[in-house]
């Protein structure tokens, strides 16, 4: 049997097709269209399971890492340091979760809130909206029991003992750590298996149709490096290709509005929001402790606190939300700053990330007394942060993205005043002092240090809200304009929050699935 | 008061630190009023002393010894004839207060009550 006719006899069986072995300009037709296996993409997949519903989900790219599928996802950036573009993101199915680290937390109430210190703050959906899909988001990520609070947790293990710190001040914000779930390996069977979901990889959708009057969208083309290309049909489509993609997407499929589409008021790419995570401060206890509900062993620990700032403090001082976590000073000082080690050369990137945290400190009896402060704090939406299209087009003829990373001083004076705070609480119960780095010394230095990094997340693009001229998709995640193209994921973000995104993006991709089931008839 | 019970530095900052200062401060009585209690377990002599350098620089109405002393006696109704140990305790709740109260500065990348950075001021002024 020639390799194409039994490739495609496989396809028959098993409903994974590759895209370079079909015959070429086929037309592949469907209910429902997404774009994008990863984190997103694979959830909203699952959900759609057995609904009777034809589903196709494309993967650019295939099971595994690959130069050249990486090499489209590389693009120039300005502004603010960053890491290679190409190397933030995972091409191939299962998507970034194929490098996570497995941080899982809930965003605060006090995220979805309009907040009249941070500019375009407020999301259309609160928090108590998400809690039931990220009770559902859990299983998704092979979580514990959808539970955050500190003191359930302490009573598990005794040994886990709080800072002696007023908790209506600084609270113990709680991470879950997911093994971390790999998608692509995890979920691949059950998505291949699954009579009506058709899985397409090696198919980048390289632009958009939309109907006549860019009201609706008919069709997406996509390309692969075999030559072939191929069109396909749906009754409603869903970018899940992660907040950079999904606003290149959309603005690159230009050829009927000049902006691109769902981009009629200029939002679409703008308000890239990444968490910033630095060195922030070091806090000196008078004696030694272990601290062990705030301490992680990657791979072993399944969860810990950070330090938080209560939602009235945050309003008193008019700060952003962010939290603190603790490192033995001992090891955090032998640690690089991840903007420094993460280099656009996967090997190298790999043996960085491997010695990293594994300096070998040997933990005394009784504890430390000298910690590092780490912060993770979002950022303020800001409109001059954003993601464009470069001049340059990629091997499939797509223009590149270009991202410009802007931060505001409100960023550093947040950091600043998080310190304070913590630093004036161990002060009241005389456990210990806290001092700043030195970058943030100076309250009238609005200058970031070099070793500034993000956490890989990107959030933002697509900007959540029911007002076609401050945001891209509605509080369905339906992009303004367009009745039946959806953004799934952290692209419709309006703010960030501290924790690290892959919980929420899960669970706002469940909310989606749930809307879409709905307007289908089926049951949820 | 000797000068043993002063500066705590911590064990692996002991070595390096502690040998010049002891013998620049050898068989010198050290004011209650200007010894930090609870940080001295936390930072050396020369960290303490920076401190008082620098919130000195910054303050420039507190830069002289008399005046830093009334200032951290200030409200406490203490007798003259008090001893160290009274004042130490006077001064440990002052610092707990000031804390409470939002009484702070950032000194050198440090966040403290006032009243301590004022103490390391004070030692840094009688041990220049």
């Amino acid at each position: 049997m020639r390799p194409f006719f039994f490739i495609t006899f496989l396809n028959t069986i098993f409903m994974h097709i590759d895209a370079r072995y079909i015959e070429n300009n086929t037309l592949i037709e469907g209910d429902l269209c997404i774009i994008g296996a990863g984190a997103a993409g694979i959830s909203m997949a699952l959900e759609w399971i057995d609904t009777g519903r034809k589903v196709i989900l494309l993967e650019g790219g295939g099971f595994d890492y690959e130069t050249n599928m990486q090499d489209l996802y590389k693009g120039r950036t300005t502004g603010q340091r960053y890491y290679p573009l190409e190397s933030a993101r995972l091409h191939y199915f299962g998507g970034t979760t194929g490098h996570w680290a497995g941080f899982c937390s809930p965003l605060d109430p006090i995220d979805f809130k309009k907040r009249d210190w941070i500019p375009l703050s407020g999301w259309p959906i609160q928090r108590g909206d998400m809690d039931p899909f990220y009770a559902r988001a859990h299983k998704n990520l092979d979580l514990g029991p959808y539970e955050y609070d500190p003191q359930y947790y302490e009573q598990l293990d005794r040994s886990l003992i709080p800072l002696p710190i007023d908790q209506g001040v600084v609270h113990n914000k709680m991470w879950q750590f997911s093994p971390p779930t790999r998608f692509g390996s995890k979920y691949k069977e059950t998505i291949i298996k699954a009579p009506n979901i058709h899985l397409y990889t090696y198919a980048n959708v390289t632009d958009i149709t939309a109907n006549e009057h860019v009201s609706a969208i008919n069709e997406v083309t996509v390309k692969n490096f075999a030559g072939k290309q191929h069109t396909v049909r749906a009754k409603n489509f869903v970018l899940a290709c992660c907040a950079i993609q999904n606003a290149r997407l959309l603005l690159a499929s230009n050829k009927q509005t000049t902006n691109g589409l769902g981009n009629d008021h200029d939002m679409v790419g703008r308000h890239f929001m990444e968490h910033i995570e630095i060195k922030s401060a070091e806090m000196w206890l008078a004696k030694p402790d272990l601290l062990k509900l705030y301490m992680i062993d990657f791979g072993k620990t399944k969860y810990r606190a950070e330090l938080g700032i209560s939602e009235q403090k945050q309003q008193e001082y008019k700060i952003l939300n962010g939290t603190a976590s603790l490192t033995p000073l001992e090891i955090a000082r032998k640690e690089p700053a991840f903007i420094d080690i993460w280099t656009a050369n996967r090997k190298e990137r790999e043996k960085n990330m491997a010695a990293y945290g594994k300096e070998g400190v040997k933990q005394p009896v009784k504890g430390f007394r000298n910690f590092q402060l780490f912060t993770r704090i979002e950022q303020a939406p800001n409109p001059n942060s954003r993601v464009t299209l470069d001049t340059e087009t990629d091997a499939l003829g797509v223009r590149r993205s270009m991202l410009h990373w802007e931060l505001t001083p409100l960023e550093k004076r947040s950091i600043r005043k998080i310190y304070e705070i913590i630093g004036q609480q161990l002060g009241i119960v005389s456990k210990g002092r806290v001092k700043l780095m030195e970058y943030l010394q100076d309250e009238n230095d609005n200058s970031w240090p070099e070793f500034t990094g993000g956490g890989w997340h990107h959030m933002g693009t697509t900007r959540m809200s029911e007002d076609a001229k401050q945001g891209v998709v509605d509080a369905n995640c339906k992009v303004h304009g367009i009745e039946n193209l959806y953004a799934a994921g952290s692209s419709c973000y309006v703010t960030a929050g501290a924790p690290n995104p892959t919980l929420t993006v899960v669970a706002l991709t469940l909310r989606l699935s749930d809307h879409l089931k709905k307007k289908n008839g089926i049951n949820v | 008061m000797q000068r043993r019970d002063f500066i705590y530095v911590s064990a692996y900052t002991a070595a390096a630190l502690a040998l010049p200062v002891i013998s620049g401060c050898a068989n010198q009585q050290i004011n209650a009023e200007a010894q930090p209690y609870f940080f001295s377990h936390i930072a050396d002599v020369k960290t303490i002393a920076s401190i008082g350098l620098a919130y000195r620089k910054t303050h420039s109405a507190e830069d002289d010894k008399d005046k830093l002393t009334e200032l951290l006696l200030a409200n406490s109704n203490l007798p003259k004839s008090s001893k160290d140990d009274q004042i130490r305790s006077m001064l440990m709740n002052k610092v707990e207060n000031d804390f409470k109260t939002g009484k702070m500065a950032v000194v050198n990348g440090w966040v403290l009550s006032v009243t301590e950075a004022r103490q390391c001021a004070l030692f840094s002024l009688l041990h220049s």
